[in-house]
């Protein structure tokens, strides 16, 4: 397998984790992708390849958890492994404040498990700003070995990101240096003088549209080279998941990724279209209401308070209070879960929060008070 | 207007609220859709009403219930308890206690608040409301915090004039240090002791503040 192959089957495994590494966490979720793909490199003629991926996520008031393994195999039996594994955690579950921590793996080839391999790690310092926003600032390094040929990658990049309805997007820049010179080559990036490193800036777009059933995703690549490098690159990639039912949805993604140099993965042309199963597990006796959580916001004669309930999108979420006559609250999807918001004038009311055919929880960060039918609520005070 | 005019007047206007009150009940009870429940919630909730304990917050319960897809007699037992922690909170907080002081004294004793600890909320301010209070009280016990340890807090807040905000603010920041790990009875006491230092002892605020803040 030559090393440009090797990078380029890699990829495939990263495009599906790439998603699921930002995107949403349920309480506890299970993910399993199957499906097919075509890849083109740069100059190389389209391969085709089988995909499996599998995710798991677990998500508290305070802390969030993921890990994601891929794989991929090619007809002539060449094969990649990569995964992802992250953790976000914040001070308090109303804290604006979070902190993601990450790392990332990959073997190129298992034929030839040990010829080539990246790894590589993350810190992300996230602040909330405003109801629907916030903005990140963080460094990555990481580490390819391609034919015992070492190569690393450091990077900083800061962004922004908000959110109207169901549109969410996000704008982030990113200043990059490598000395993989393998990857680049493959992508027509160059030194234009004699130089140790490549230096490259890239501003990214990432749009996510949640319609309910279906989601659309499109990422705005674009790419410049600074100092002695030479690259003006531009790439676009989008992804649509249609869900048949709770737990099956069919997913197609196709476009263009740019060499990552930092995860050791090659610029592509891909087409991809797979089949993900998601099963969300039971949540244990003593999770009491940790996937939902409340915030309150003073406000002139009482407060708004803000209901945030991690589940997936095929869950049945139900939030009901003595503000609402015990009413369902409406509720409206958001990347991570579901959102509901309510003022409330000063008083004591009560809160309790239902995922499928699981009990009455209170809200995980408010006091709890036993309901006498079985169930919890949750206790709020507003002065 | 002649008296008996002022008179006609008042009672017709007592009459017309009563029938608005009743309306108003009838619209809630209404949002019950089985029959046979709301039929048993009427009936409890006549009795109680009889007894002296205001509809809305039985119905209020009976409404959760519903929501929760608890039986009749579920229902009607949780109506049952809290009419008699309504009357419990009634003599603890003798002997002026508002309804939203009673409301929140029931769900109190519900939490295993003991009596005794209302009855001292109100010997410690006799001439206001202390449903604030009693609530955050509530608060800190479904935290995990002692009830006699969360009493005697609040108590010795109250006793410094602490504020309402400053009151649930302790209740929030012994959330957060149980989240991250800290002992409730450990956390009530730093986040206790740290508006503690914030507020004048007791007996500056007897001579400063002569008068206890006159009910609402």
């Amino acid at each position: 397998m030559t090393p440009r192959f090797a990078a380029r089957v890699v990829f495939v495994g990263g495009l599906l984790t790439a998603p699921l590494a930002g995107r949403a966490q349920s309480p506890r979720e299970l993910r399993v992708e199957a499906g097919a793909a075509e890849l083109q490199q740069l100059g190389r003629d389209i391969r085709s390849a089988a995909l499996l991926n599998l995710s798991w996520q677990r998500t508290e008031s305070r802390f969030a958890s993921l890990f994601s393994a891929g794989a991929t195999w090619a007809r002539d039996s060449v094969a990649a492994l990569q995964s992802v594994a992250a953790m976000v955690v914040r001070p308090s579950a109303e804290s604006r404040f979070s902190s993601e921590i990450g790392a990332t793996g990959a073997a190129f080839g298992l034929t030839n498990i040990g010829r080539g391999g990246n790894a590589s790690a993350y810190l992300r310092q996230r602040v909330r700003v405003g109801e629907r926003g916030g903005v990140w600032g963080g460094s990555a390094f990481g580490s390819s070995v391609r034919d015992a040929s070492v190569s690393h990658a450091t990077g900083l990049d800061i962004g922004a990101w908000g959110r109207v309805g169901a549109l969410e997007g996000s704008v982030s820049f990113a200043r990059t240096r490598t000395d993989d010179w393998p990857l680049f080559a493959a992508a027509g990036i160059y030194l234009n003088r004699d130089a140790a490193s490549y230096d490259i800036n890239d501003a990214v777009i990432a749009l996510h549209y949640d319609a309910g059933d279906v989601t659309l995703d499109a990422v705005q690549s674009w790419r410049n080279g600074v100092r002695s490098t030479d690259a003006r690159q531009y790439a676009l990639f989008g992804a649509l998941a249609w869900k048949l039912s709770p737990r099956y949805a069919v997913t197609v993604s196709g476009g263009r990724q740019l060499a990552d140099p930092v995860r050791g993965a090659p610029d592509a042309r891909i087409l991809t279209a797979a089949v993900r199963y998601t099963w969300a597990t039971d949540r244990e006796p003593d999770d009491e209401g940790a996937s939902a959580y409340v915030r309150m916001v003073p406000a002139e004669g009482g407060a708004t308070l803000y209901i945030h309930v991690a589940a997936p999108e095929g869950a049945l979420v139900t939030v009901a209070g003595s503000f609402s006559e015990w009413e369902p609250v409406q509720l409206r999807r958001v990347s991570d879960g579901w959102e509901a918001e309510r003022f409330l004038t000063s008083g004591r009311y009560r809160v309790a929060v239902k995922i499928d055919n699981g009990p009455w929880r209170s809200p995980g960060n408010l006091a709890k008070m036993k309901d006498e039918f079985g169930g919890q609520n949750g206790l709020i005070i507003i002065p | 207007m002649s008296v008996f005019r002022r008179f006609a007047a008042a009672a017709a206007l007592s009459v017309a609220v009563a029938h608005t009150a009743r309306a108003q009940q009838d619209a809630r009870l209404t949002l019950i859709r089985d029959d046979a429940t709301r039929e048993a919630v009427r009936q409890q909730l006549g009795g109680a009403v009889s007894r002296g304990v205001p509809a809305g917050p039985l119905l209020a319960k009976a409404l959760e219930g519903v929501a929760k897809r608890a039986s009749a007699s579920s229902i009607k037992a949780a109506m049952a308890r809290l009419e008699e922690n309504w009357h419990r909170a009634a003599k603890a907080l003798a002997p002026n206690p508002t309804d939203d002081e009673l409301s929140a004294g029931a769900d109190a004793l519900q939490q295993k608040v003991p009596e005794s600890a209302l009855r001292s909320l109100r010997k410690m301010a006799p001439g206001r409301s202390v449903a604030l209070e009693i609530g955050v009280l509530t608060q800190l016990v479904g935290r995990n915090v002692a009830p006699d340890q969360a009493s005697k807090m609040v108590l010795d807040l109250m006793a410094r004039k602490a504020t309402g905000t400053q009151l649930t603010a302790l209740s929030s920041a012994v959330q957060e240090d149980v989240e991250a790990g800290l002992a409730p009875a450990m956390a009530l006491d730093l986040r206790g002791r740290g508006i503690m230092s914030l507020l004048p002892p007791p007996s500056a605020v007897s001579t400063l503040n002569p008068r206890s803040t006159p009910r609402p």
